[in-house]
């Protein structure tokens, strides 16, 4: 019934099963699972089935390892995915979407709970690290992250999921008017690179992409994991972290059923936690197994806050792929602008209005463009645990950076009119409008206040950081804890900074990295 | 996450009136408070213990606060929708950071449930569903004639998810979960060509606005 306790990795390549009772490559269920089975036991456990989690695990399992992937939320094919934005959203989104990060101004994150994780509901931008970035990792002592030993893991990374320019004819209007903005004031753009394979342009990757274009590691990495033999075990929180003789000895895990919830043991001599830059160090927390002044610390957002514009023509921002372009000019400087296609019920959130304000402002939503100012974050946060679920989640946009993103929404302003817009909306509740190009000067005058200010991220990182020191951060260069052998983090939390750029490319490459240092038997 | 989660008669009623006084009720689509407290509901579901019981008090608070301190005589559902929508304004500017949040939390969750409405999308001329109909009937298409499948090589068998929907009646559940792999699909480049070569009746919105020369310039 149960399969031994696995303390050491198997040497049997050829019998990867976790129970005599699954085949190799199962997807389980708590419905699915037999009623009686209340201990498990592989060699690698796998927390977490996002870009970090199911790079790992496949990795892992393609060495020949007994390997379990948990994944929390429930997992769905293309087909499956709703019309229905609020819907999916309480499907696939952790609290049904309803995240924040509380601080001078509290910021809406987005976290995916779904087999997939975040990789199912963001928007497929690829962008490797950028080398300044790598260098500032290697001058903290980190060697191994030099341009030059990622780059082979960038391009397989990129080979995997498909990263790939997006089809002619799939950009739409609201990519258009960006680009020809950007054109007219003569600045620097870049073709995004997107995970997907013939994508038409649907415009749902935020609630699941109903056309299976985007290649979520659903397509990618967790095909590779089923075929290596390994296994995945949907709707199955960690509850706690366990550990025994000083080293993991695996998780406790609560199977969440409509039928019955149970709890259910899984013991593992090596667990690889990877739910994110924000669950990462909550479980850890909570599992009290690591006393490390920098869990949950150095949390950065990259935040961004969207900027709308009225044209005289049709835009339909929900037609045509989510973002095609970005404006790299003043990256150097931190900050940088992108479009980003949105339904209706988004477009409704960027005005600060209500009732039969909004009504009459919401007649004009098709003529509404929308972008974004991303700023390179200086400021950094903390996570920690707190009893009855009540975590605190911290951030605040320091000054600084408050400075960046008035510049931003000023040059995003810029480019609007250049495209000829007739009005731009901000994200600051001082200056909410402005009418005419000779009013972005404005907005250094104003110099709106952070707590007037509306950001969004779902660019989460740091909080488990990798150093060359214990005293330095959370996890050692091969991602295994620095205080506990046996517990790896294959996440963004590891990211010992903020890359300024869409992280899913660097979290696969980094994930790739631990993987191979865990099946070389770390 | 409580799946067995609803909002009780006053917290629905309450609910409703926040509906009124933020949706575009004037459009005149059937039934839109009761469609967007549900979605509402099927939210909060998902919310931790504490945050739902936060929720529930915060709704209390816009209920019979103003009447407990004086400084309003109805309670929130009672009041005419410009009176709620003024006073939601106000409680908006509110110093307390507590009150603002719970307003503009109200506000995200009414405009995301509301304006994603497939009337009132029609409405206001934004044809998503439509749109995203045609486009997966496009990429189905797209991929048959290029001799690539949809559904193809890896197939993976999945049990039923056990969790149950409650959120909408057009969510299509199958049986098993079959991987997708585009692994045969090779060529040709560009949705463009492929279309042209084939003759095929493809709707590419403002494919012309982009050449194939300054796409492969980029």
């Amino acid at each position: 019934m149960i399969s031994s306790q696995a303390t050491t990795m198997s040497d049997d390549a050829d019998d990867q099963r976790i129970s005599p009772h699954y085949n190799k490559g199962e997807v389980l269920t708590p419905m699915t699972l037999g009623d009686n089975e209340d201990r498990l036991s592989c060699d690698v456990i796998v927390i977490g089935s996002g870009a970090g989690g199911a790079t790992a695990a496949a990795t892992i399992a393609e060495s020949g390892r007994k390997v379990l992937l948990l994944e929390e939320g429930p997992g769905y094919q293309s087909s499956e995915y709703s019309a229905n934005f609020t819907g999916m959203t309480s499907e696939i989104m952790r609290h049904g979407g309803a995240t924040v990060i509380m601080g001078r101004s509290p910021i809406a994150y987005l976290e995916g709970r779904v087999l997939g994780g975040s990789t199912v509901l963001n928007g497929g931008m690829c962008w490797r690290t950028p080398e300044e970035v790598l260098n500032n990792w290697v001058k903290r002592g980190l060697e191994r992250l030099s341009a030059k030993r990622l780059d082979p893991y960038f391009d397989l990374v990129e080979e995997v999921i498909q990263a790939r320019y997006q089809n002619v004819g799939s950009e739409g209007e609201n990519n258009q008017i960006f680009r020809r903005g950007a054109e007219a004031m003569g600045w620097q753009l870049q073709r995004n690179k997107r995970n997907q394979v013939h994508c038409v342009g649907t415009n749902d990757c935020v609630s699941g992409c109903p056309t299976g274009a985007k290649q979520s590691t659903v397509m990618t990495w967790i095909p590779r994991l089923l075929q290596a033999g390994g296994h995945i075990l949907t709707h199955a929180e960690v509850i706690k972290i366990r550990r025994r003789n000083q080293r993991v000895s695996g998780v406790e895990v609560k199977l969440r059923s409509p039928l019955r919830s149970r709890r259910l043991v899984i013991e593992a001599p090596r667990v690889v936690v990877a739910c994110g830059a924000v669950q990462t160090p909550l479980l850890l927390q909570r599992s009290k197994i690591l006393k490390n002044k920098h869990l949950g610390r150095h949390f950065t957002v990259h935040p961004n806050a969207k900027v709308a514009a009225l044209f005289d023509a049709p835009v339909n921002s929900m037609k045509g792929v989510h973002q095609a372009w970005q404006c790299t000019e003043f990256h150097e400087d931190g900050i940088l602008m992108a479009p980003g296609g949105v339904p209706l019920s988004v477009i409704a959130q960027c005005f600060p209005l209500m009732g039969s304000d909004l009504t009459e402002q919401m007649r004009l939503a098709p003529y509404i463009a929308t972008a974004g100012v991303l700023v390179d974050d200086s400021s950094s946060g903390f996570i920690k645990a707190a009893p009855f679920g009540i975590d605190r989640i911290r951030y605040d946009v320091n000054d600084f950076d408050q400075e960046r993103f008035i510049r931003g929404v000023q040059r995003l302003s810029q480019l609007f009119f250049s495209a000829g817009a007739r009005k731009v909306y901000t994200p600051f509740n001082e200056v909410p409008t402005l009418d005419h190009p000779e009013q972005i000067r404005r907005l250094a005058d104003v110099s709106p206040k952070v707590k007037h200010t509306e950001y969004f991220t779902a660019h989460l990182m740091g909080t488990c950081r990798m150093s060359t020191a214990s005293e330095e951060g959370v996890v050692k260069p091969n991602g295994e804890s620095w205080d506990l052998p046996g517990l790896f983090i294959a996440d963004a939390s590891v990211m010992p900074g903020t890359i300024g750029v869409n992280p899913q490319v660097t979290i696969m490459a980094l994930a790739r990295l631990i993987g191979e240092s865990i099946a070389e038997g770390a | 996450m409580n799946p067995n989660f609803r909002f009780g008669r006053f917290s629905r009623r309450t609910l409703s009136a926040v509906v009124r006084a933020i949706a575009p009720i004037e459009i005149g689509v059937q039934g839109l408070d009761v469609y967007v407290v549900n979605q509402i509901e099927s939210q909060v579901r998902c919310f931790p213990r504490l945050h739902r019981l936060g929720f529930l008090i915060g709704l209390s608070f816009l209920e019979w606060g103003p009447w407990a301190g004086g400084w309003g005589f109805l309670p929130f559902s009672l009041l005419k929708r410009d009176k709620a929508t003024q006073r939601l304004y106000k409680l908006l500017e509110s110093r307390f950071t507590p009150v603002s949040l719970l307003v503009n939390g109200l506000r995200v969750l009414v405009c995301l449930s509301a304006y994603g409405h497939s009337e009132v999308e029609q409405w206001f001329g934004f044809e998503r569903r439509r749109w995203r109909a045609q486009r997966i009937k496009t990429r189905q298409r797209l991929i048959s004639s290029m001799g690539g499948e949809i559904s193809g090589e890896h197939h993976t068998h999945i049990p039923p998810t056990p969790e149950a929907l409650y959120q909408s009646s057009d969510q299509r559940r199958a049986p098993l979960l079959t991987w997708e792999s585009h692994e045969t699909v090779k060529s040709p480049f560009t949705i463009m060509e492929h279309i042209e070569s084939h003759n095929l009746e493809v709707d590419i919105s403002n494919a012309d606005s982009v050449t194939k020369e300054e796409h492969h310039d980029i």
